[in-house]
């Protein structure tokens, strides 16, 4: 099998708290903002990510390089995207954001999937205060809504 | 601050998609954004799509004596082996009420033995259940789920109104079926004045009430867990019969409304925006000329919403999925439809429930 001599092309990545990553070029090109800015030429050595800390860029990279390598089964990927997301909600959501912007669809439509299944059992309540939402209803709306839904109340973590 | 504060609604929109059924009905509880989502033209597509749910209509209708049902998803894009149908359950069966979770309430008939089932279709359950009293015919049927597991549901059935000439109301008797006790219990009658009677509207379940449209443009609202009615007129307006045909109750984005034709081949749609005092609105009113090219001669009439932006309209064997904004549709022809048909909504998931939860 032949193997090429080029040199692996090499991309920084800046994140917000002024860190610098190099990682492959085809590791970066995952993301598709990463690549909108390669190939639109604005980007010059360095890529600056103003949305993403390095704690979280971390994070990412590990998933981008797994994902890379066409030599991992089906099976195996996915092991290793379950175990990826098992993280606290918190950094779930700070994925979600990053991978939002860098716009890396598979990232996070997993990440997307792993807030659904915590949601299973839970309370709007817990909901609200886990998103940081304000209740806007009035208290008779919502008890009217309620009422409508307590069906699927039964088996609801309580808060 | 945390990050959550920044998702966007477009990351929202995703999260939601990937819940379950049960997550989803609670989640319109979190907030008025919330609750609109689920409502978006294009939620219930995704989220059917990635949560293998089955949405769309049981539209019936009668022939020589017998009834026949078919299913229509409210998806253009439904998976393949998400289809169902009433094919398993005993000849000539009428569904009588729809649950919002899939579960029917059915009547079958042969000779003069009539049976009551429940059945859940996207799993091919069913279950017999006792009869309530079969001497006045039945005139109008709801069916609430109030627990998802283990399941409770209740049935409620009025018949047909007597007259006791001392008064001045029609005595509609009244009863409800409960899964837990799995047993019919009768209630005090349902008065409405004399000679009222109910229109073929659906029964609309919206507030945790059960609504009827009686031929007085008012409301039967049957309060499910008080087991109290109340009735309240429709909107002033549409009460000349002579303007406004065609009257529908149903539900638009989780509230009570009512759609009717005028004479210039538009539609009104009107919600109650308040319904602690019972305060309506006129939401908007459509044209349906671009209806003409498929049904010159008579207005179809609406039926039902898919979500905010989709209505379900009947036609001579036809229905049609019309969308609000654009005002395009796509035709479903039906060669066995015949006036008058009933339409059920209906949402289900794919698991199996035990229907004879109680008893």
């Amino acid at each position: 099998m032949a193997t090429t001599t080029t040199e692996t092309k090499m991309l920084t990545l800046c994140t917000s708290d002024k860190q610098q990553f190099q990682i492959e070029e085809t590791i970066a090109l995952q993301a598709v903002t990463i690549r909108n800015m390669v190939e639109d030429e604005c980007a010059s050595n360095v890529i600056p990510l103003p949305n993403v800390n390095s704690k979280i860029m971390i994070q990412i990279i590990e998933y981008l390089k797994k994902h890379v390598d066409s030599s991992v089964s089906k099976e195996d990927m996915e092991k290793f995207d379950s175990a990826f997301v098992e993280k606290k909600l918190s950094e779930i959501f700070d994925i979600i954001l990053a991978a939002n912007y860098l716009n890396i669809k598979n990232l996070l439509d997993i990440c997307c999937q792993r807030v659904a299944d915590v949601m299973k059992n839970k309370s709007p309540e817990w909901v609200r205060r886990t998103f940081n939402i304000v209740n806007d209803f009035t208290a008779e709306e919502e008890a009217k809504i309620r009422k409508e839904h307590e069906w699927a109340f039964e088996g609801v973590d309580e808060d | 601050m945390e990050s959550s504060d920044h998702l966007c609604s477009d990351v929202i929109f995703e999260i939601l998609t990937r819940t379950s059924f049960e997550t989803l009905s609670r989640c319109k509880l979190v907030c008025k954004s919330w609750n609109r989502v689920t409502y978006d033209s294009s939620f219930m597509n995704l989220f059917c799509r990635r949560t293998s749910t089955i949405s769309g209509f049981f539209i019936q209708s009668m022939a020589s004596n017998k009834y026949s049902s078919n299913f229509v998803s409210s998806h253009e894009s439904s998976l393949p082996g998400l289809n169902v149908s009433l094919d398993f359950l005993p000849h000539n069966v009428k569904i009588e009420a729809c649950s919002k979770q899939g579960i029917l309430c059915c009547l079958s008939r042969r000779d003069r033995h009539c049976r009551y089932y429940v059945c859940k279709p996207s799993t091919r359950q069913l279950q017999s259940l006792p009869n309530p009293k079969m001497r006045y015919n039945t005139e109008k049927v709801a069916m609430v789920v109030l627990r998802s597991n283990p399941l409770r549901y209740k049935i409620f059935r009025l018949s047909s109104p007597r007259h006791l000439s001392t008064t001045k109301y029609y005595n509609y008797g009244c009863e409800i079926f409960d899964s837990d006790t799995w047993s019919w219990k009768q209630l005090q009658d349902t008065l409405l004045p004399y000679g009222v009677i109910f229109t073929t509207n659906p029964t609309i379940f919206v507030c945790g009430t059960i609504h009827w449209l009686a031929s007085n443009n008012n409301v039967l609202a049957f309060n499910e867990e008080q087991e109290t009615y109340t009735t309240f007129p429709l909107p002033k307006p549409l009460c000349d019969d002579k303007l406004y045909t065609y009257k529908q109750l149903m539900e638009y984005q989780g509230r009570l409304a009512l759609c009717c034709n005028t004479p210039e081949w538009s539609l009104e749609l009107w919600v109650m925006e308040d319904y602690t005092d019972h305060v309506w609105k006129k939401r908007q009113v459509l044209s349906v000329e671009s209806l003409k090219r498929v049904e010159p001669y008579s207005s179809p009439t609406l039926a039902a919403f898919c979500n905010a932006d989709t209505a379900l309209m009947m036609s001579f064997k036809k229905v049609i999925f019309y969308k609000m904004q654009e005002g395009n549709f796509k035709v479903i022809r039906m060669i066995d439809l015949n006036d008058p048909c009933e339409v059920f909504a209906f949402q289900s998931d794919l698991k199996p429930t035990d229907l004879r939860c109680g008893g």
